[in-house]
């Protein structure tokens, strides 16, 4: 798991206006911030810009930080409000349900962001272990996906499938790591307990 | 079919941005009729989304880089760091040193992740970081190979500035490259061949064209040309300003159009939706490039002049900026302060005073610091409203604040006036510079000493140095008033000034107030306000003085 630790000085120093302080806050929460983001953002949404947003304003609020406290939970709790704003902007888009989620969907979001903000980091690092244990074929069918981005099309002619066959394919891929990642949490929490 | 299988083709459709309105609404129905379908929607979507985030391997650094980049940024360091890491960069690690060298490469350095996320992809990860840095290494390499530097306009200032262009940093060397220019932050002075100066203040937008003229898309610039290069033109989107031998000024944007101002000399303006009314402006004068040529009030004090610049550079450079920022942390600390304001719209959203202060017209502009936003007042209206301590009374207050003033002269320039002064109510203040450019402190129900009740009811306490000297520069403006001594002393950049004593002292009181205006016509304020700072006690004349040298932009 990532360390939520940070020095005091570091903080010290970015309030002071040290750049090369708020950096190194960016670069050790960028990626559990983006990754908690990008799971909570709605359709739509651009969860990067909302991350940004959101060191962006942590930055700008530095001096409201109280010292021995968390910052992660205060930075998160910083995150959540930019999420809101966001998920707000889009709901008022008049053609925004019909364009890009299920209200429900939406709504179940929302619920979830405001479960503990370690549990989606846990989450991540449940997914890529799970991915690297599909195998070769099939964790190269996830890269042309979601890294390579490749059309549906040019994966069902590499892969001599159906485009329905393809996207069969992805549901069950999708499938199995969710699954695993939920056992993977369960035998955590019961390590836990 | 059931509805677990129907769920899977529709998921995957909706997943894959090819589900239809009919689709849609169907997975909805899906969704409301079958609780555990939603929980699983939501597992999957988290799933597809945080697939597509470790998929988008290697671009944490240009997450980081362009976080940074919008952050409002209060350090000079950040800018000088940026250009020595750039510098750094630049040189491949078995090559002497390259000072001077004018190609400017992007290697972004890849920190390893502590994160076990790292377990999955890392080839995939590192490729990526890799095909980044080429990428970054690359797009320098363009600029160097295809962007000729210009060979007729030197950057011979540069104070705080961030140069970008096509959405990469430039590093602000000495020669400039060619084509659109986007100054982010700070202010840039370019000398011309033949000795015009310009000078450039964040945010702009320009094009250095050719050895006669600059285009400047938005932002304001001030120019000194000297009579060898009369004929230098300004282009703007709304017309050109064709210098005759001047110092002058143009402020373009959406809000204001594009202003002229000449303050010595003349130019030839010429409207784009007028272009057959060139009109020639001369000393004093100022007119918006519109179909009208509509006449304006001089505004000198809104631009950055030739020969204020290097002395901002030099206070940059003795660590100012630094400065301020450690004093910042003092200030708010003090267990006196009633009120910190920074005029930035982005800290009075969201810093310490967010809720308590809202703004009325107005225009954010460059604060005293690169990267540092401030409000310009011009219009009637333009003001700050507040409200500070409610009923509450002090006997002593200091009121302090750094001004950048535009005109004066005129009835007043309004920096500070409570709400509650008509109603008569004893102690509500009033603070102003006066048509004979002098700083006022009035408190309702006063009476300075020697001044008979009722028959001179309205003298109020002036400072006796004009604040006039001070146009067009950044002004540190202090009051401090103490009801117990019955005096009011004033401080004009950290100096003591004059001190007014009173036969009758009420207590101040704030309540409703308004910055830069008040309910009145002749009460507005024409500049710069970037920092007020009120606090409950009378601060001794040494304090006044640190708080100036601490928050001076000069050195």
């Amino acid at each position: 798991m990532p360390d939520d630790s940070l020095p005091p000085e570091t903080i010290r120093h970015a309030r002071q206006g040290d750049m090369a302080a708020f950096e190194e806050i960016v670069r050790r929460f960028e990626r559990p911030v983006r990754a908690w983001v990008a799971a909570h953002c709605p359709p739509g949404g651009d969860s990067d810009e909302v991350a940004q947003k959101t060191f962006i304003a942590a930055f700008a609020r530095l001096d409201e930080f109280e010292d021995g406290t968390s910052f992660p939970a205060w930075l998160f709790t910083i995150a959540r409000y930019q999420l809101m704003t966001e998920t707000t902007r889009l709901r008022r888009l008049a053609d925004y349900h019909t364009r890009y989620a299920p209200d429900l969907l939406d709504r179940e979001l929302e619920r979830r962001a405001a479960d503990p903000s370690s549990r989606m980091t846990a989450r991540l690092v449940h997914l890529l272990t799970c991915l690297e244990a599909l195998g070769e074929p099939a964790r190269r069918f996830v890269d042309w996906r979601y890294a390579d981005q490749i059309p549906l099309q040019e994966m069902a002619e590499r892969t001599g499938r159906s485009i329905a066959a393809v996207k069969k394919q992805l549901w069950i891929l999708r499938q199995k790591l969710q699954e695993c990642v939920e056992q993977k949490l369960a035998a955590e929490e019961g390590g836990a307990a | 079919m059931k509805p677990e299988g129907r769920f899977a083709e529709l998921w995957t459709e909706y997943l894959e941005g090819e589900l239809d309105e009919a689709g849609h609404l169907e997975l909805r129905s899906l969704l409301a009729e079958h609780e555990p379908l939603r929980k699983q929607a939501a597992d999957l979507y988290q799933v597809h989304r945080l697939l597509g985030f470790a998929g988008a391997a290697g671009d944490a650094e240009s997450f980081v880089r362009d976080t940074l980049a919008q952050v409002p940024r209060i350090s000079e360091a950040f800018v000088q760091g940026i250009m020595q890491q750039v510098q750094r960069r630049e040189r491949p690690p078995d090559s002497p040193a390259e000072h001077g060298s004018k190609v400017v490469r992007f290697q972004p350095t890849v920190r390893p992740s502590a994160n076990a996320a790292r377990t999955w992809r890392r080839r995939e990860w590192l490729a990526a970081a890799a095909a980044l840095m080429v990428t970054a290494v690359g797009g320098a390499v363009w600029w160097g190979r295809r962007l000729r530097p210009l060979t007729f306009a030197r950057v011979t200032q540069d104070a705080g500035a961030l140069l970008m262009r096509d959405g990469r940093v430039v590093a602000v060397n000495e020669l400039l490259p060619e084509g659109r220019l986007a100054l982010v932050q700070g202010t840039l002075g370019l000398t011309y061949g033949r000795g015009v100066q310009v000078v450039i203040e964040a945010p702009a937008e320009f094009e250095c064209r050719d050895a006669e003229s600059l285009l400047l898309h938005s932002g304001r610039l001030a120019a000194h040309v000297p009579a060898e290069a009369t004929g230098f033109t300004i282009e703007t989107p709304r017309g050109q300003v064709i210098d005759r031998g001047t110092r002058f000024a143009l402020d373009t944007s959406p809000q204001a159009s594009t202003q002229v101002h000449v303050f010595e000399g003349k130019v030839d303006a010429l409207a784009q939706d007028a272009p057959a009314a060139a009109r020639r402006l001369v000393t004093g004068e100022a007119l918006n490039l519109t179909r009208e040529l509509e006449a304006l009030q001089l505004r000198d004090g809104a631009f950055v002049h030739p020969e204020e610049l290097p002395s901002v550079v030099a206070g940059l450079r003795i660590g100012q900026q630094q400065r301020w920022v450690a004093w910042r942390q003092t200030v708010q600390n003090d267990e006196s302060l009633v009120l910190f304001a920074e005029l930035d719209p982005q800290r009075l959203a969201d810093g310490p005073v967010a809720g308590r202060m809202s703004v009325a017209g107005t225009r954010p502009v460059q604060g005293r610091w690169p990267g540092k936003t401030c409000l310009d007042f011009n219009q009637q209206g333009d003001a700050v409203k507040l409200d500070v301590g409610g009923q509450r009374v002090w006997p002593q207050l200091t009121l302090a604040a750094w001004v950048r003033l535009d005109r004066l002269g005129e009835p007043y320039q309004s920096l500070y006036h409570t709400d509650d002064w008509q109603r008569g109510r004893p102690g509500q203040l009033h603070w102003m510079i006066t048509r004979s450019a002098r700083m006022r402190l009035a408190l309702q129900g006063n009476i300075i000493k020697g001044a008979a009740p009722g028959q001179n009811k309205f003298a109020d306490a002036d400072s006796s140095i004009p604040v006039l000297p001070e146009r067009g520069r950044w002004v540190h403006l202090a009051a401090v008033y103490d009801s117990e001594a019955r005096t009011v002393r004033f401080f004009l950049n950290g100096a003591f000034d004059n001190e007014v004593r009173h036969d009758i002292a009420h207590p101040a009181q704030l309540g409703s107030a308004q910055i830069g205006n008040w309910n009145q016509h002749d009460r507005k304020l024409s500049g710069r306000f970037d920092e007020l700072v009120i606090l409950g006690r009378a601060l001794p004349d040494e304090e006044l003085r640190a708080i100036h040298a601490a928050g001076n932009p000069y050195a």
